[in-house]
This record gives C-alpha cells, sequence and structure tokens, in this order.
C-alpha cells in the first residue's frame, strides 16, 4: 500500500465499519415522534432594541438618532411595535400565531463580557457562580441515564458549546457528516476499539473509549439515516441557512434527537451597525422561514419548539460610531405550532427606568429554560437548573 | 524507558522524548527530581512594551502582539529546562485565571506567576493582588472608598485561597474596603492612592482592626482552609482526585508548617509511593495545553509553526492568556466530547505527516495572520522524527503512552504500517490517535 492509499484508510478516512453487532436495530420514526426543541443562538449580542422596536416611544428616537428605525420601514405587529425591516417572515409567524417574543431577558447582575455571559446563559448559573455543564447537557444527564442508543443532541457545529455539555453525557457536534463520519470510523479507530473490551470501571480510560465507541456508533447511525434524505433546495445557501437544513434534514431522516443546536456570529454592532444588523437579521429571518415551511411540510411543527436567543442585548443609547455597546435585558423568541400564548408574553421594556443605561430585566431566561424543561420535555426542571424558577405555562 | 520516570515527566512537566533523557542521563526517578526543581528566569515580554503609556497601547497591535506572545510562552513550555516551573505558571494562571485586555499586562502577570510559580504562595498572593492586570480585571481599579467594589475581595476569599463556605458575605464586604485605593498608574505599575482608600475598622474573621489590603491577605494566608485548598487544588492537578482523605490533611498540614512553600510541597507528593500507583498512573485527562505542548516536546516543533500551533488551542478549547473566567479552564472529562476526541486524536497526525488539521474555520485567523504575514499554508509543523527513527515501536510507546498498551495494539499498528514509506512517521502518528494518549 502507498502512503498515500494508506492514509485514505488511516485516522483521516473511512473504511466500512467492523464494529460487531451494534447499529442493526432498524428505527422506525413514527415509534419516537416526541418533543423536540431546536435553539438558534445569536453570538456577540444581538440589539434587541432594534430587533422589536417601539416606534412610538420618544425615548427610542432620542436615544438613537441615528439608529432608530422609522416606523414607515419596519413590520408593524402590533400598535407601537414592529419588528426590524429584514424581519417580514417572523413578522409573518407573528400574524400566523407561530411566535412567542418574550421581553427583557436577563438575569441578575449582568455580566457585559460576550464570554461569561454566553456561558451564564449556558450553563444556566447565576452570574457569580461557574458551572462546568451546560443546561441541555444536564437534560441530557437526566435523561440519558440509564444509556441513550441514539444521539439526543446534536450540535451543528466544529466543536461543542457548554450548554450541551453534561457532567455524564455530552452531546455531539457535527459541521459536516462526512468528514465527522470519516474520521471518526478511521481504521485506528476501528483498531482500537476491537482491542477494546467494554470495561465497567467509571474511569477516564473506559470514558475515552465509551466516548469513542458513542462516537463511532452515532456517525454511522447519523449516516446510515441521511443516506435517503430529501434536498430541501429551498434553504438559503450561507452558513446558517446550511446548519438550519441540515437540521431539518436530520429531523426529516427519522433521526431520534431530541435537541438541536445552531449558531450564528456577527452580532457584536459596535460601529456602523444599521447595514451590518441587517445583513445578519436578513440571514435569521430566511433561515428560519425556510426551516419553518420544512418543519410544517413534515407535519412536526406542533412537537417543534424554536428558541432564539442572544447572549444579551445592547445599550439603548447608541455610541458615537453608529453602533450600540454591550448592554444586558433582550427578548427571546419562542416558535412553534404548539404554542399556547402568542404574541407578547410580557409589556415591551420601559426606555425610562433603565438599569445603567440597559434595559432591565423583566423575566429570568431561567424561567424559560423552566418551561422547555418542564413542560414541553416533561423533565424534571428544578433539578436539571438546580432551583426553582416559575414556569411560563406557554405549551 | 521506565514508567515511574515518564509518570513524573508528564505530571511535573509536558512528557519527554528519547534525546532529552539520554542528554540528561535520566536513569532514576530520582535523577529526575534533581533538576525537576531548577528555576530559570524567564521574561517573555509584548514587543513595545516600553511604552510609558501602557493605556495608549496602538490597538491595532493588540492581536499581533496577543498572538506573538502566545507564541512565546508555547515556545518557553516546549524547549524549557525548567519544566516543573512552567508546568505550574500554567497551573496558577489556571487559579487565577486573570485574563488581561491588553498584552502587556497579561505578559507581566504571567511573569510574575512564573516568578514566584515554586516559591510560597504567600509572596504569589501578594504579588498577584498588585499586578495591574488583576487589578483591572477584577475592578481593584474602581474600588473607592466612597463606592466600595467587592469583586476582588470576593474570589479572593471564594476562588484563591478560603473556598466557598469559609467566610462570610461581611467578611467580603469589610475585606473590600481595606482594598480601595489600590490602583494601577500609567506606567502599569502598581499605586496606592490614599484619598480613595478607606482607613476605617474594619471586621473580618471576627477580628476588628484598621486593616490594610496586606494585612486582610496575611490574615486569610494564615486561615488552616487556604493551606488545605491550594493544597488540594494541587494534589488534583498533579495527582488525581481519587488521593484519600488522610493523604490530604496529612499533606495540608505540612504545606501550612512550610510556610505554604509549593516547591516543597511537590517534592513531597513526588517522592510519595502512592503517586507511583498504578490506580494513579495515565488515571488523568491531559488539559489541550498539556496535549500541544506534550506533542511539541517530543517531536522538537517549534514556534515557526505559528499558525498551527494557535489553531489548535483555539479548537481544542485553551488558549494561553485567555481562560474562559476568573474560575479558570474545565478540568477532566469536561474536555472531551465526540468531536474534541476526533480532534485531538488527529494532531499528532497533523503534527508529524503535515496533514492540513481537519475541522477548523480558518476564517477566524485572517486578521491574525496579516498581522503576522503568516501564510495560511503555515499549519506546517516542522516536526523531527531524528532521535525516534531507529527506535521499536514498543520503546517508543514507552516514551508516548504513561502505560504501556496492550500488546495486540502495538503489534497491529507495526503491521498495518510497515510497508508505509513513512512508516515510523505513521507508527508515531498510530500510537498519538490512540486514546490512551490523551491520558497521562
Amino acid at each position: 500500500m502507498k502512503r498515500r492509499e494508506f492514509l485514505k484508510t488511516s485516522a483521516l478516512a473511512s473504511t466500512a465499519l467492523m464494529i460487531p453487532g451494534f447499529m442493526n436495530a432498524q428505527f422506525d420514526p413514527l415509534n419516537v415522534v416526541g418533543k423536540r426543541l431546536i435553539v438558534l443562538q445569536l453570538s456577540g449580542g444581538n440589539d434587541g432594541l432594534n430587533t422589536v422596536v417601539p416606534y412610538k416611544n420618544d425615548l427610542y428616537y432620542q436615544n438613537r438618532p441615528v439608529l432608530g428605525l422609522s416606523k414607515s420601514k419596519l413590520n408593524v405587529v402590533s400598535d407601537g411595535v414592529g419588528f426590524h425591516p429584514a424581519l417580514k417572515e417572523m413578522a409573518k409567524m407573528f400574524e400566523n400565531g407561530d411566535l412567542l417574543t418574550i421581553n427583557g431577558v436577563g438575569y441578575p447582575d449582568p455580566n457585559r463580557s460576550h464570554f461569561r455571559s454566553m456561558d451564564i446563559w449556558h450553563s444556566a448559573s447565576d452570574s457569580d457562580k461557574y458551572l462546568q455543564s451546560g443546561w441541555l447537557g444536564r437534560f441530557m444527564d437526566h435523561t440519558c441515564a440509564a444509556g441513550c442508543d441514539n444521539p439526543m443532541a446534536i450540535e451543528i457545529d466544529q466543536s461543542l458549546g457548554l450548554a450541551l455539555k453534561g457532567e455524564q453525557q455530552k452531546a455531539l457536534a457535527i459541521q459536516n457528516i462526512r468528514q465527522f463520519s470519516r474520521m471518526s470510523k478511521s481504521k485506528l479507530n476501528q483498531l482500537a476499539l476491537s482491542h477494546h473490551q467494554h470495561e465497567h470501571d467509571h474511569n477516564n480510560h473506559a470514558y475515552l473509549y465509551k466516548t469513542l465507541r458513542q462516537t463511532v456508533n452515532a456517525s454511522d447511525y447519523i449516516e446510515d439515516k441521511m443516506s435517503r434524505v430529501p434536498q430541501m433546495n429551498h434553504f438559503p445557501v450561507n452558513q446558517l441557512g446550511k446548519q438550519l437544513k441540515t437540521i431539518a434534514q436530520m429531523i426529516a431522516a427519522g433521526l431520534d434527537t431530541s435537541v438541536y443546536y445552531a449558531s450564528i456570529t456577527g452580532f457584536d454592532t459596535h460601529v456602523n451597525q444599521l447595514q451590518a444588523h441587517e445583513r445578519q437579521l436578513k440571514q435569521v429571518d430566511a433561515a428560519l422561514s425556510a426551516l419553518v415551511k420544512s418543519l410544517k411540510e413534515q407535519h412536526v411543527w406542533n412537537d417543534t419548539l424554536i428558541m432564539v436567543f442572544s447572549e444579551f442585548g445592547r445599550r439603548v443609547k447608541e455610541n458615537g460610531s453608529r453602533g450600540t455597546d454591550h448592554g444586558s435585558g433582550n427578548q427571546v423568541f419562542l416558535l412553534s405550532g404548539g404554542l399556547k400564548q402568542q404574541g407578547f408574553y410580557n409589556a415591551m421594556p420601559d426606555l425610562s427606568k433603565l438599569q445603567d443605561g440597559d434595559i432591565a430585566m423583566q423575566m429570568d431566561f431561567r424561567r424559560i429554560y423552566a418551561s422547555i424543561l418542564k413542560d414541553w420535555f416533561n423533565s424534571p426542571d428544578e433539578l436539571i437548573l438546580g432551583g426553582k424558577f416559575n414556569s411560563l405555562n406557554i405549551f | 524507558m521506565d514508567q515511574n520516570i515518564n509518570h513524573l515527566l508528564l505530571r511535573a512537566g509536558f512528557g519527554t522524548n528519547p534525546k532529552e533523557v539520554n542528554d540528561k542521563g535520566w536513569d532514576s526517578v530520582e535523577a529526575v527530581l534533581e533538576d525537576l526543581f531548577k528555576t530559570k528566569r524567564v521574561n517573555i515580554q509584548a514587543d513595545g512594551a516600553a511604552s510609558a503609556d501602557v493605556t495608549k497601547v496602538d490597538k491595532s497591535r493588540i492581536k499581533s502582539q496577543t498572538v506573538k506572545l502566545n507564541l512565546a510562552w508555547i515556545n518557553e513550555m516546549a524547549t524549557t529546562d525548567a519544566v516543573l516551573q512552567e508546568k505550574m505558571t500554567l497551573f496558577w494562571h489556571d487559579h487565577f485565571g486573570v485574563k488581561a485586555r491588553l498584552p502587556q499586562l497579561g505578559a507581566q502577570h504571567v511573569n510574575t506567576l512564573r516568578k514566584h510559580a515554586l516559591g510560597k504562595f504567600g509572596d504569589l498572593l501578594h504579588a498577584v493582588a498588585k499586578d495591574p492586570a488583576m487589578l483591572l480585571f477584577l475592578n481593584t481599579q474602581q474600588n473607592k472608598k466612597t463606592a466600595p467594589n467587592e469583586n476582588f475581595a470576593r474570589e479572593l476569599f471564594e476562588l484563591f485561597t478560603l473556598g466557598e463556605g469559609n467566610y462570610t458575605e461581611k467578611d467580603i464586604k469589610e475585606a473590600a474596603r481595606a482594598f480601595t485605593g489600590w490602583k494601577m498608574d500609567r506606567t502599569g505599575k502598581f499605586r496606592f492612592v490614599r484619598f480613595q482608600h478607606d482607613y476605617g475598622s474594619k471586621q473580618i474573621f471576627d477580628r476588628r482592626g484598621n486593616f490594610e489590603g496586606e494585612e486582610v491577605i496575611d490574615m486569610v494566608l494564615k486561615r488552616p482552609e487556604t493551606a488545605r485548598f491550594i493544597c488540594d487544588k494541587i494534589i488534583d492537578f498533579m495527582v488525581g482526585e481519587a488521593v484519600n482523605e488522610e493523604i490530604r490533611v496529612e499533606l495540608a498540614q505540612k504545606y501550612s508548617n512550610w510556610d505554604l512553600h509549593t516547591g516543597k510541597l511537590l517534592k513531597e507528593i513526588f517522592t510519595s509511593d502512592w503517586f507511583y500507583h498504578p490506580s494513579v498512573i495515565g488515571a488523568r485527562i491531559k488539559t489541550p495545553i498539556e496535549l500541544l505542548v506534550g506533542i511539541m516536546r517530543s517531536f522538537q516543533v517549534k514556534d515557526n509553526a505559528g499558525l498551527g500551533v494557535l489553531l489548535a488551542q483555539r479548537s481544542m478549547g485553551q488558549v494561553l492568556y485567555s481562560p474562559p473566567s476568573v474560575a479558570g479552564w474545565p478540568t477532566g472529562r469536561n474536555w472531551i466530547d465526540s468531536s474534541s476526541l476526533l480532534y485531538r486524536q488527529n494532531l499528532g497526525f497533523a503534527v508529524l505527516l503535515r496533514k492540513e488539521l481537519k475541522g477548523i474555520n480558518k476564517k477566524n485567523f485572517d486578521a491574525m495572520l496579516k498581522d503576522l504575514d503568516l501564510k495560511s499554508n503555515s499549519v506546517d509543523f516542522s516536526a523531527s522524527t531524528a532521535f525516534w527513527d531507529h527506535l521499536s515501536l514498543e520503546h517508543c510507546s514507552s516514551y508516548l503512552l504513561s502505560k504501556k498498551p496492550e500488546e495486540a495494539m502495538i503489534h497491529n499498528i507495526d503491521r498495518i504500517s510497515a510497508s508505509e514509506d513513512d512508516s515510523q512517521k505513521l507508527r508515531l502518528a498510530m500510537l498519538m490517535g490512540i486514546p490512551e494518549f490523551q491520558l497521562c
């Protein structure tokens, strides 16, 4: 064998899987249709105030002389409130009762560092506590305590974020299914697994092999399922469009997965915000509407919930560079055919009562998590969140 | 290669290679221990660091300075003789979790950590508390008599010394007052601002007095909880979480008697039988930096690998000078999931066979590349296998792996790589590709 050929079949390439008797069980999607959650993360701190705009509020235009959006351009959704001009499809979803907006979401003692605030959202910790596990990871820990045959959660990314890391269970992070499969089913991995007996130990050695085995199995499972999946050419051809398309295809393929996670960067609009923000929201609007369309066609819209969030909102007063700086309170969007309440969950932020120049917290984000865990997934929210947060009773 | 020697070098340093062991004449654990505690004066600086006003930094240069500092430290770890000093510098970097916005201050902070890495914890803590990077990081800079900021006082007790539950909220409030007026001046040096300082009486740990910041630090250093907390963290890092209570109590007592001299504590650990117990050897998951530097030391990869070394840190989630929060980086199994494991398994292939690392978004690095005049194909790690070439696979594995893998595994790796052109490189890469290589 020449070196190049060898490499094809070694650690960076794939051959047929040689792990005996595992993924053979045929899987009937009809038996497992449960509730699904898709999280869309807007990284960088989305300017919520220019996303859902209080166009009758003078304080808005006083604080945003350059960036303020006029009513004529907005997609008006209710008296005094309009969605950003780029959010045409989301405004329609609002009209159709597919969308719920929750205003002023945040946490006490807000942190304005991207990294730290995102960690707080991911781990669901207090802002002065540091957790090494994420809220969806702990949800997996609970649900898969006795083992899960198939990947319970998948992040469409190259690396796994904290939200999906549990104390025991970790989600899969996949950007490119083919590459993931090639790397996981390398000849070397087959060799390693074939020499390794199942260990009952809980040491790190056993943990590594368990992770490797799960990776290979999951990759096999996904590759098999995805081999006969529809094209879905209606998704936009950009990074977010591709991510959400992969999710739609995975759902169409009948994957037994409860949580999907996607993210888009570029919301840190300190400078020349108008154009940048519009570009980002356009992508979100187009990709989300393609996803919702697909989910409706698949008749799974009532069982699928999409949550859109960002690590913080932005300062109410615009800065001197036609942009905005890091803020705190922000809106969260929930989209689903299974919403008991639609439109606005609560009042628009009070711009006359700011907290350090930021939109004050009206709602702890963990109440939304609690609602999803308790009412959507029927899971013990208190245990998973490490505290009691009142559910919103919206599902 | 003796398993105990390799174990010691993996834990106290970043692993070794046949040339180093030969050059140093390391034929016993004792011989290694003699070299291990030697320290080196290293001062890694951002270029243009002599600037009189650190706050007036050229923003366009922050990125390239950050990259250069990172590579300089990685290179130091990969080439130094004072491996334990570097390893403990990394430990303290994680312990204090400081991320400095100005590269020059970040460099200064890590130099402080390095200077005291193997010395008395008290000297380290006093120095770090007045370190400009820390003053800015935990808002001591904003801590005034009229408007106290508790951030530093809280983390001092919770994360740096006593641990949660060993102080009250009132202790924090009162201690914060003692640190009022602690500031950084424009040249990047500590400055005590009298008119912002609270000279009044404070009550901390049931003692009352007109305590100054230095006195609060001395008070906290004398408390037994501090000796135990730091000692436990060092044991977890160097040995593992499975060390029993009896040993922990005894070591914390000794650490306390030694006036929190970290070097002495480490020597005690490395000369204890239980450190070499089979349940300890190979039981720990390498952090990304340990993994990367380990490979670099094994194959003499230098910092001219630039981009590759940076990409690897970024992709694996641990970037020097950039801890995620004051609580430091994740530990143990939190580093391992499906995608990170695949990446980590392939790192050896990327280094030795000059394969591009898979799963990297190179776009993020465009700006850095421009700053550094690097081309994106400089992922080449320029590794050398010269002093591995004549060794049997089994012999190689005694350096690269903490524990001997199964005979059949070695045999099969040998078999499938035998007919290859670069068969030795492939063998070595495959050794680094099996899950056991993730352990130390």
